[in-house]
């Protein structure tokens, strides 16, 4: 999710304080910023949470959460969800739409990603909604680290990343999305796992998402007969679908979607 | 998949082993479910997402439809298809379906369809393949409309005539609102007049080439959300030739673009093969000139009104409101339009 402009962000707050519903002045925001300009449109960004298996539904953290659709999708799946974001005014916004949808069970703070003030087994599930710009593998580790003792036992870790655009565009497959490069410096999934493995993490299911050219958001676990499955049931064809093929078989799937994400359970 | 998921496809009796997280597909997802305020599940209309199971090769097996449990469409079409899905006539015409429900979701599941969508087929078909085609699934609509008829009464209702300008005015406000004409308005409104009172028809409502599926040699009906919603004769038919005509090419290799009315207003094989089929349909129905023009008036205004309720962004609309617009001028000018859609001369 791209970061917006201070002064767009402290008109956006200001409207939504003087009462105005939050969707219509985040619309006007936005499209006087140019775009819609956001990853997640809508609370779909958490449905993934119908594919994690939790033993627990007492609490769920999200970090860098952003406008707070990530934290109003897990609500209604969780008894307490706590928000939290680095910067004050986008966290006081979700604060603001979070009391205008009265979404009591949402906690909004501001804190910076690193800062995770709970206690040791005590969060179900902690959502990484935006993995920074500037984050390298060792700080996604440490953060991982971090978030395995908040954890309790079968509880689970969520983040994406986003593949970079060339790959994509290398393979004809970004007509319509805009680019997120930032997160690309995380690295392969591959050595994403065996981190997470590292730290202790008992399963880690890694998920390609969000079809670069489908326009709408998709999971598909990362194993050979779910993609090929996918890709036969969306008929993806013309005109790249020989390169898709070929890509497939090299094992470049990754590169063909917008991101992955992973659940890694404690 | 989460242990409500598991639960809910427990209680349909989908598997009798555990599903592997691998075997689950997450697909068009666009929305949440449930969704967090009540204003979410008013804001966007296909709230929900689709999995589709595979077995232990990576063939689908099932494909559900996961909404929330306000979703009246679901519901009305999951209850429609647990009742049709057994008649014996219609087991190569709708899926085998059942539907489970729990406080945060409504599930509909269906066997899988692997078939191509007739959406992939009709642009590359020869004519007399499509004329062929089109009138096998016309005739599997109607098979299923006899079949709903019978087998669920409810959906008929009243069985009084319809009014079709009274039906239609609604519609036709909406038309107002972007502007279209008050003598336009009159033009198609007299239309529906002259047809008099109409035999009610189940129509599916959204008979178009993306909702049908060619399988095992038969043609498959989905997305029977609205289905019986709309019961004027002719309905299915002017939307599906309509949904066919925008996918043919013409005599050069190039896509068409016109609008539907002057397509058909055209001397091209894809006209004949419309007007053809349309005809067919009204003789099958037993419906006269007038009332065929009344019909296509009424779906003309309500398919667009339709795009309008949605906020149907103006590259959608304008084509619909262009057609509609061509209608009524040539309603207006005492243009035969029984030949432009029948091939009458």
């Amino acid at each position: 999710m791209p970061r917006y402009a201070t002064d767009l962000l402290e008109e956006l707050v200001a409207t939504v304080r003087r009462g105005s519903p939050w969707r219509d002045a985040l619309h006007a925001a936005t499209s006087r910023a140019g775009g819609p300009g956001d990853n997640g449109t809508d609370e779909s960004c958490a449905n993934w949470i119908w594919l994690a298996e939790l033993a627990g539904r007492e609490m769920a953290v999200v970090l860098n959460g952003g406008l707070g659709y990530l934290a109003a999708g897990l609500a209604p799946h969780f008894a307490r969800v706590c928000y939290q974001d680095p910067s004050d005014r986008v966290a006081e916004f979700a604060r603001l739409r979070f009391a205008q949808d009265r979404l009591r069970n949402i906690s909004a703070t501001r804190a910076s990603v690193d800062e995770l003030p709970y206690r040791g087994t005590s969060a179900d599930c902690i959502a990484l909604q935006e993995v920074p710009a500037d984050f390298l593998m060792t700080d996604l580790a440490r953060l991982s680290g971090h978030c395995f003792r908040i954890l309790r036992s079968r509880g689970c870790l969520w983040f994406r990343w986003d593949n970079p655009h060339y790959y994509r565009r290398l393979f004809r497959a970004d007509h319509r999305h805009g680019d997120h490069a930032p997160a690309a410096r995380v690295a392969s999934a591959r050595r994403v796992t065996q981190m997470l493995l590292g730290i202790g993490y008992r399963a880690v299911r890694l998920y390609y998402a969000s079809l670069s050219f489908g326009g709408s958001q998709n999971m598909v676990p990362a194993a050979q007969h779910a993609v090929v499955a996918f890709e036969d049931w969306e008929a993806m064809g013309a005109p790249s679908r020989r390169l898709r093929a070929f890509a497939a078989r090299l094992g470049l799937w990754p590169y063909l979607y917008n991101s992955q994400f992973v659940l890694a359970y404690k | 998949m989460n242990a409500k998921l598991r639960q809910l496809l427990a209680t349909a009796g989908v598997r009798d082993h555990v599903i592997k997280w691998s075997d689950v597909l997450v697909a068009h997802s666009l929305g949440a479910v449930p969704p967090p305020t009540n204003a979410e599940a008013d804001a966007i209309r296909y709230r929900g997402f689709y999995l589709v199971l595979l077995d232990a090769r990576g063939t689908p097996t099932h494909f559900c439809k996961c909404r929330p449990v306000t979703d009246n469409e679901l519901a009305h079409e999951t209850a429609l298809l647990e009742t049709l899905c057994h008649d014996p006539r219609l087991r190569t015409v709708v899926p085998e379906t059942r539907g489970v429900r729990t406080t945060e979701m409504l599930m509909q599941i269906s066997a899988y369809l692997p078939g191509p969508a007739y959406l992939r087929e009709v642009g590359r078909q020869s004519d007399a393949v499509w004329a062929q085609s089109m009138r096998e699934i016309l005739t599997a609509a109607h098979l299923l409309a006899e079949c709903a008829t019978a087998l669920v009464p409810s959906l008929a209702g009243d069985p009084a005539p319809l009014n079709l300008e009274q039906l239609g005015s609604g519609p036709l406000t909406d038309l107002g609102t972007v502007g279209f004409t008050a003598p336009r308005a009159e033009a198609l409104q007299l239309a529906m007049r002259r047809a008099g009172p109409l035999g009610r028809r189940l129509q599916h409502g959204d008979l178009f080439p993306g909702n049908i599926i060619r399988w095992a040699g038969s043609w498959w009906l989905v997305d029977l959300a609205r289905y019986g919603w709309c019961q004027v004769p002719m309905f299915d038919a002017y939307h599906f030739v309509r949904s066919c005509c925008a996918l043919r090419q013409d005599g050069r290799g190039a896509r068409t673009v016109e609008g539907w009315y002057q397509q058909l207003t055209g001397d091209g094989r894809v006209a004949a093969t419309a007007q053809r089929t349309l005809a067919w349909v009204a003789g099958q129905a037993g419906l006269t000139a007038a009332q065929c023009i009344g019909a296509l008036a009424y779906y003309s205004v309500d398919i667009t009104a339709r795009l309008i309720q949605r906020r149907a962004p103006p590259p959608t609309l304008a084509p619909f409101l262009a057609d509609t617009e061509r209608l009524a001028d040539a309603l207006r000018a005492g243009e035969s339009v029984e030949r432009v859609f029948f091939g009458i001369r």
